[in-house]
Formats: C-alpha cells, structure tokens, sequence
C-alpha cells in the first residue's frame, strides 16, 4: 500500500441531502474538514450524524450534493478508502472467527498484502493480547471496541472517522485512547469523530460541527464554539428563591438546575455582568457561595440544538 | 475477494454441519436398505425397487431423494445467509468501507456459494456410492427400460452407469445455480439472514407445486423448477431431449437474478 500525500481539504461535504421514506435525514450540509484537524461532530440522536457519515465513505447514496475524501470524489468503494480508517456506530466482526483472522479478512477484502503498516502500533492500542487469537465472540464489548479502533488505524489512515470510539470502555482505557488519538493527529492524520460525549469532543477535538434535525447549526474551533456561550454556575443557600430572583432579570435567558439541586444554578446570560446577577441575589437575602463562569461545549451545544425543545 | 469469502465460510461450523447432514442421509437410506430391502415387483419398478443392485443405485437415488428438498435448503442456506449474513452481523459496512466495488463482492459471495454448493452434490452422491458399495457391492448398475407393456430393468456397465451418474450430478449443479442466483437476490433485499434464507426456499417450493399443477402448463416453462427432474431419464429410459431446455432455463433464470442481485446491490444504502 502506497501512501498518500493528504490535500489541504481532507473532507468536503457539498450540499448532501438524504431522506428515508419521506422523512428527511440530512438537509443541504456543506462543511469542510482541513488537514490535521481532530474535529468533533455533534447533534443529539437522529440529528443526522451517522447519515452524514455514511455518505461521506460512501455506504448511503446522497439524494443530492457529493462527498469528496482526500480529494477524492466518493463513491462506494473508491481506492481512496485504502488511506480511511473507520468505525461506525460499533464495532462489528465475523464471531466464530479470532479477533487477528478477522483483521486479516478486513485487510485482505481491499486485495492488499498482509500485514498492513501500522499494524503493530494497532494491536498495541488494542492491548489484547493473547486474546488477539481467541474467537471475537467471547470478548467483552470493550475488548470489541479496542479491535475496532485497531482495525481502523492498521491502515495507518490519513483519514481516521470515529463514532463513539470509546463506547464501552472503562475509564483508563478511555484515557488510553485519547492519548492515541492526540499522537495520531500529531502526525497529521486528520480525525473526524462523532461523538456524544461533549466533554471528550472538548479534550479531544480542535474543532467542532454540530448538526440538528440533519442541518449544520454550527461549526468551527471549539474554543469559538465554547466563547459563544456565556454561562454562570452559582452555588446559593436556596436555589428554589434564587430561581424567583433571576427570573425577573432581563439579561437572564435560561435557569437550569445544577447539582445539588437544591444549591446549584447554572445561568445562561445575555448582556448581563456576572457581578449584576449576583448583586440582586444578595439584595434578594439569597445567600451566594460561589459564581463561577461556565463556559463549556456542553452548554454551548444545548444552546444550539434546544432552541426548538 | 473470494478468498476472504472462502475462509469466512470454510471456518464455519454451520457450513459443515449442513454437508454433514446432506451425507448422513444416504447412509441412513443404505443402512435401512440394507435391513429391509425393496421388494422387486414387475409392474412397481422404480429407482428405489432397483435401489440394493449396486453401491451405484445408491448414489443415484441419493441424488434423487435430497436434490428435491434437502440439497435446495442448504444452498438456500449458503447463498440465502451471504449477503444478510454481513448485514446480520454489523460487518457489511466494514466489507464495503474497503476499496472494493460491490460487484466484485456480490460475484465473490456467488462463486463461494456457488463452489459450496458443488461439493454439498459430492458428498451426497459421494456418500452414497460408498455406503452403497459397502452394503451391496461394486457391480454393474441397474437401470429401467421402458417397453409397451410394463418397464424392464437393464444392467448398465460400471463406467457407461458412473457416466450417467456425473452426467446427471452436473444437470442437478447447473439447476442449483439458479437457486444460488436466486438465493443471493434476496439476500440483497433483506437485513435478515432468515428471511433470505426462508424466502428463497419457499421460492423453489412454490415453483414445484405450481409445476405439479395440470392445469398451469402454458405457465410451466417459465417456472424454474419446470426441468429439474428431466436428468432421471438417464436411467428411466426415457427421453432426455428436455435436459437441453432445462440447461437452458437454469442458465435464463442464473442470469436474470444475477443481474438483478447486482444493479440492487448496487444502488443499496447500507443502513445495517
């Protein structure tokens, strides 16, 4: 296998559009994906994500609009998927068979010769040890997520596209793979990865899309994403008497419960100082511990996909 | 591709169970044959009455008893799981994320089901060759004459009677064909490995009840299954001018439903 020199423009996304018996998925999404980048795709579920991606490697035909890889226009099988690593949704193997025979028919399906680059780097990821060789069907789904990831980073991917790639894993082999990830974009593989753990798309991604009801909503760096959110997170003495207060507060736009309930408040604000809400609170005898900004992809996120309910 | 395709199936416990099973059955035939042999009755000849003359009778009527049911469900089986089976399991989309065009892989997946199903027909008529051999010896075969008044049974030389025998495997391989090409269709519409599985045997099973039928003849030629048994008058003595209309039909119907599984694999979203 030859490898291949990645365009500045790894992914494109070019007015993709797909519907499903009338209901649509995926409406009019344009993005683009540069080089080098580790970007997070977000959007509650059935929002569209794993649509997109299909279209994108080419498994689910767009009604209109195109996807091009590295280059390359897509369509199902094209050689550029030869530099595409892959996991969507889940992991998914042959049982009866180990778990190395099923890397071999995976790599062998592509008609390239056994072994492929990086399959060392693979299987120490994958830390499975002499389980590598026992039936898939007896691993745990952990185990089953580790192959996936190793099966798609064998190839030694200039393009690697995650979904969930920590869906069942415990905490440290969580931490593991992001490590993995922050060293294979360090060489420049570019990333994209769906994830519904926000605050991992935050560590683990430089920029962020995030898609609702099959349209784009937002994209760009995570640290712009984040700043267009401006959230204070108070702990009071009576949270139930600070919600009275802060309602009747114009530059006050949202109240949600934190934790304890009973003493957390995370506050959205527009065009209202921090010290303002405080300072009414306080006139208000409502005892203020703490007010801390809040400013996290979580709340950057809701703010985008919840202004419908 | 076939040789991914190839281990896939050839380490699968279920692909040798079915061939298994598809021996055992003339085994079980010669055993009770052997036990309690056919009365040989002047005006009730058939292949079973002529079943304990010799070890070759015995693949023959192996032929007979599991191409009509047994042998059709496990190559539903072979080509029936192909496709659904990838989908079943989660491992079609990682098949069809390799640079690979789906053409190849439906041609792949065809010829491995299709290869299987070749050796299935070996180890039947292979299993009875030599069960019969063991139980009733290696002699001249018998077959059966047709004269005016009732049929006559004849004695086939050894190499003219194993001719007739490869003769008539290879007739009942090329109408296996079309069941794989039909099996592999359906496998291309569903998710669900049963539901290819299934839907393709009830295919042929349809085919042969309405080939039963008196008064659908005017429709039969166009059934499938219309020609499957013309091979039996290799050694029923009749005529076998019909074998080259079934030929035909089995390659008509290979092709249609080939073309069919690839312009439907084709255009597939792959939701699975």
């Amino acid at each position: 296998m030859t490898s291949i020199e990645s365009p500045d423009i790894v992914i494109e996304a070019d007015d993709l559009s797909k519907s499903f018996g009338g209901v649509q998925a995926v409406k009019n999404l344009s993005f683009k994906v540069q080089r080098g980048e580790v970007c997070g795709l977000l959007g509650p579920n059935g929002a569209g994500k794993t649509t997109s991606v299909r279209m994108l490697v080419g498994l689910i035909r767009p009604d209109t609009g195109s996807a091009s890889l590295l280059g390359e226009r897509m369509r199902p099988g094209h050689p550029v998927l030869r530099h595409v690593g892959l996991l969507v949704e889940r992991p998914a193997f042959v049982p009866y068979l180990s778990g190395m025979r099923n890397l071999r028919l995976h790599w062998g399906a592509g008609g390239d010769k056994w072994p492929p680059p990086a399959l060392d780097e693979a299987l120490d990821l994958a830390d499975l040890g002499d389980a590598i060789h026992r039936k898939v069907k007896g691993y745990s789904q952990g185990m089953r997520q580790r192959l996936g990831l190793a099966q798609a980073m064998m190839n030694a991917p200039a393009l690697l596209v995650l979904d969930e790639p920590t869906n069942g894993l415990d905490p440290a082999e969580t931490r593991r793979i992001r490590v993995a990830m922050g060293d294979i974009s360090a060489r420049g593989t570019t990333v994209l990865l769906s994830s519904h753990l926000l605050a991992e798309v935050e560590q683990m991604c430089s920029d962020a899309l995030v898609i609702d009801h099959g349209t784009l909503v937002a994209a760009g760096t995570v640290a712009d994403l984040v700043g267009s959110s401006k959230a204070v997170e108070l702990e009071v003495d009576d949270a139930a008497k600070a919600r009275t207060v802060l309602e009747r507060i114009d530059g006050v736009l949202g109240i949600d419960a934190g934790e304890p309930v009973d003493h957390r408040l995370v506050v959205q604000l527009n065009g209202i100082a921090r010290s303002e809400i405080v300072r009414a609170l306080v006139l208000a005898d409502v005892r203020v511990e703490t007010a801390m900004p809040r400013r996290r992809l979580e709340d950057a996120y809701l703010s985008l996909v919840e202004h419908d309910g | 591709m076939i040789r991914v395709e190839w281990v896939r199936q050839v380490r699968r416990i279920r692909t040798w169970a079915c061939l298994a099973m598809l021996a055992t059955v003339p085994v079980i035939i010669t055993v009770a044959s052997y036990l309690d042999p056919p009365r040989r009755r002047r005006f009730d000849l058939n292949l079973f009455t002529i079943l304990t003359s010799s070890g070759i009778n015995v693949g023959l009527i192996a032929l007979v008893v599991m191409s009509q049911f047994f042998l059709v469900v496990v190559v539903a089986a072979f080509a029936g799981e192909s496709v659904s089976g990838e989908a079943t399991w989660g491992t079609l989309r990682y098949l069809l994320v390799r640079p690979v065009s789906r053409a190849k892989l439906i041609l792949a997946k065809l010829t491995v089901a299709y290869v299987l199903t070749l050796i299935a027909i070996v180890f039947i008529v292979g299993a009875g060759l030599i069960s019969g051999t063991i139980a009733f010896g290696w002699h001249d075969a018998t077959a059966i004459q047709q004269t005016r008044l009732f049929p006559l049974p004849v004695s086939v030389p050894i190499g003219e009677a194993l001719g007739r025998l490869g003769l008539a495997s290879a007739y009942v391989a090329l109408t296996m064909l079309a069941v794989v090409a039909i099996g592999i269709f359906l496998s291309t519409l569903t998710d669900s490995t049963a539901a290819a599985v299934v839907s393709t045997v009830v295919v042929v099973v349809a085919s042969q009840v309405l080939t039963a039928v008196p008064s659908l003849s005017s429709i039969k030629p166009l059934l499938p299954t219309r020609y499957w048994d013309e091979w039996r008058n290799l050694f029923l003595g009749g005529t076998t001018h019909d074998m080259w209309k079934g030929v035909a039909s089995a390659i008509a119907f290979t092709v249609i439903f080939c073309v069919a599984a690839l312009v439907r694999f084709r255009r597939k979203d792959i939701l699975s």
